[in-house]
């Protein structure tokens, strides 16, 4: 296996106007491993992952995506062939309403990929059995749960077959009974091999399947390490205070 | 009943000129669909430039907006047919006319394209951020986003006040046989002059706009709120 990570952030900066979001955040991403991000709200780990994937663009700092640096790169054309290497999932689940859900996920492999429609079908078809929602697909969204909204989100973002998954608070906006049924499909995909990024408070499911968890407080990483180590004996305070507030 | 009212209720000679007449009512189309065109081209055009993040664009495309949501009909029609070729033509240094058709065409889709610019910049700030973002995400263009995500949706949320602004755009047509246009109202005029009984021949045309326009305007409406609800079930 290569040596290159998956995604390696390099001291990344973001402010918006005065106020600075991000302060410096350096950290790699193996291949086919998932790293949890969790901290307190306005903590700047959804702004990182937006960096990330160039929704928001870094005010200073290096981004590599499997080698490839992401941060230099000016035209939007550019930007757009990396973006398709990396799947997003946000936490409004952002589905397009006027499509059935078979069409939110074909649609990228169709336009972007430029595959053909029977081909992108069939990738589609599969990316909603492995979200196991192939028995929704002819559905409009409004019809759906929002926890089937969500899989439809990840079965859209898996349907680009990207090189990494970024979760940013999947499961934030549902319902607690209709967040296991994403929890399991993002299980399902840490189980396969696919390398993840996932931003959550969902701390027991950052503890079982995270190789490795950043906790960040006011831009900066404050505390790294396996889960075991961040859960288990947290060095810093903050750390410890964030999570006996979560594990109470 | 009086005479006068006896007069204007009788369509007898309305519909003796049937045929002439109906050649000025495919006029009153015709302009009707080259504007409605013109204008839902400008018209996005405009919006795209309200959206733009760019101030001095955003600017222009108000600017645009408001000279011709501003301007009377009547007016756009009259500037546009004899003053803007004036203009044009010392511009480029040789005299210049417009036909009659091309003039209503491009005053009325000028006018209507303030209107449909403001639909369209209304449902296109109403698509949430997310959608686009998400689009963004996997590795879409601008322009498909534009395309296969923002428009569609836009399209079905402006269709009810699109709707009135193409019964307006209709309404707006009668005005054309001001500079000449061949269509209904023209006619009317031209056989009122012959066979002096307005009467009829005006009741007989509003009575037609009226018919064409509700009937038109009632389907749409119908076959819009059914295509919506089908796609938002």
């Amino acid at each position: 296996m290569s040596s290159i990570p998956a995604i390696r952030v390099v001291d990344v900066h973001k402010s918006f106007g005065p106020l600075a979001v991000l302060k410096g955040v350096s950290f790699d991403v193996p291949r086919g491993a998932v790293v949890s991000m969790i901290g307190a709200s306005g903590s700047g780990k959804s702004t990182l992952l937006r960096c990330i994937n160039r929704l928001e663009t870094p005010s200073a700092g290096e981004i590599y995506i499997d080698g490839a640096p992401m941060h230099s790169l000016r035209s939007i054309a550019e930007i757009n062939r990396v973006r398709r290497d990396l799947g997003m999932v946000f936490q409004q689940f952002n589905l397009w309403p006027h499509m059935t859900v078979l069409g939110n996920v074909v649609e990228a492999p169709r336009r972007v990929r430029g595959l053909e429609r029977s081909e992108a079908g069939e990738l589609a078809l599969e990316c909603l059995r492995r979200v196991h929602l192939l028995d929704k697909a002819d559905e409009y969204p409004a019809r759906l749960s929002g926890g089937q909204q969500q899989r439809v989100a990840i079965a859209r973002a898996l349907a680009m077959q990207p090189k990494a998954m970024l979760f940013d608070e999947a499961t934030s906006s549902l319902d607690p009974e209709l967040t296991d049924e994403v929890l399991a499909v993002m299980r399902d995909l840490a189980r396969d091999g696919t390398t993840m990024i996932v931003v959550t408070h969902e701390m027991r499911f950052a503890r079982e399947v995270s190789d490795r968890v950043l906790f960040l407080h006011n831009g900066l990483i404050e505390e790294a390490g396996a889960p075991e180590e961040v859960f288990g004996a947290p060095r810093s305070e903050r750390c410890r205070q964030f999570l006996s507030k979560y594990l109470q | 009943m009086s005479a006068g009212l006896r007069e204007a209720l009788n369509l007898s000679v309305f519909w003796e000129y049937r045929e002439v007449l109906l050649k000025g009512l495919a006029f009153n189309f015709y302009v009707f669909a080259c504007a409605a065109a013109a204008a839902l081209t400008l018209g996005l055009g405009a919006a795209l430039l309200r959206v733009n993040r760019w101030r001095p664009v955003r600017w222009a495309g108000t600017l645009h907006v408001e000279i011709f949501r501003n301007a009377p009909d009547y007016v756009m029609v009259v500037w546009v047919h004899f003053v803007l070729p004036l203009l044009l033509g010392f511009a480029i240094g040789r005299r210049l006319e417009f036909p009659p058709f091309l003039s209503a065409v491009i005053a009325l889709g000028l006018v209507y394209s303030g209107y449909f610019a403001e639909t369209f910049r209304a449902g296109i700030q109403s698509i949430p951020v997310g959608q686009i973002e998400a689009g963004r995400a996997c590795g879409m263009s601008e322009r498909l986003v534009l395309w296969r995500i923002i428009l569609p949706q836009v399209v079905r949320r402006m269709l009810p006040e699109a709707v009135n602004q193409f019964v307006s755009l209709f309404k707006a047509t009668t005005i054309v046989s001001l500079i000449a246009v061949p269509d209904l109202m023209y006619r009317v005029s031209m056989v009122t002059q012959q066979e002096m009984r307005p009467l009829p021949l005006y009741t007989g045309a509003a009575l037609t706009y009226f018919a064409i326009i509700f009937l038109a305007a009632s389907l749409v409406r119908a076959a819009a709120e059914r295509w919506r609800q089908k796609v938002y079930a």
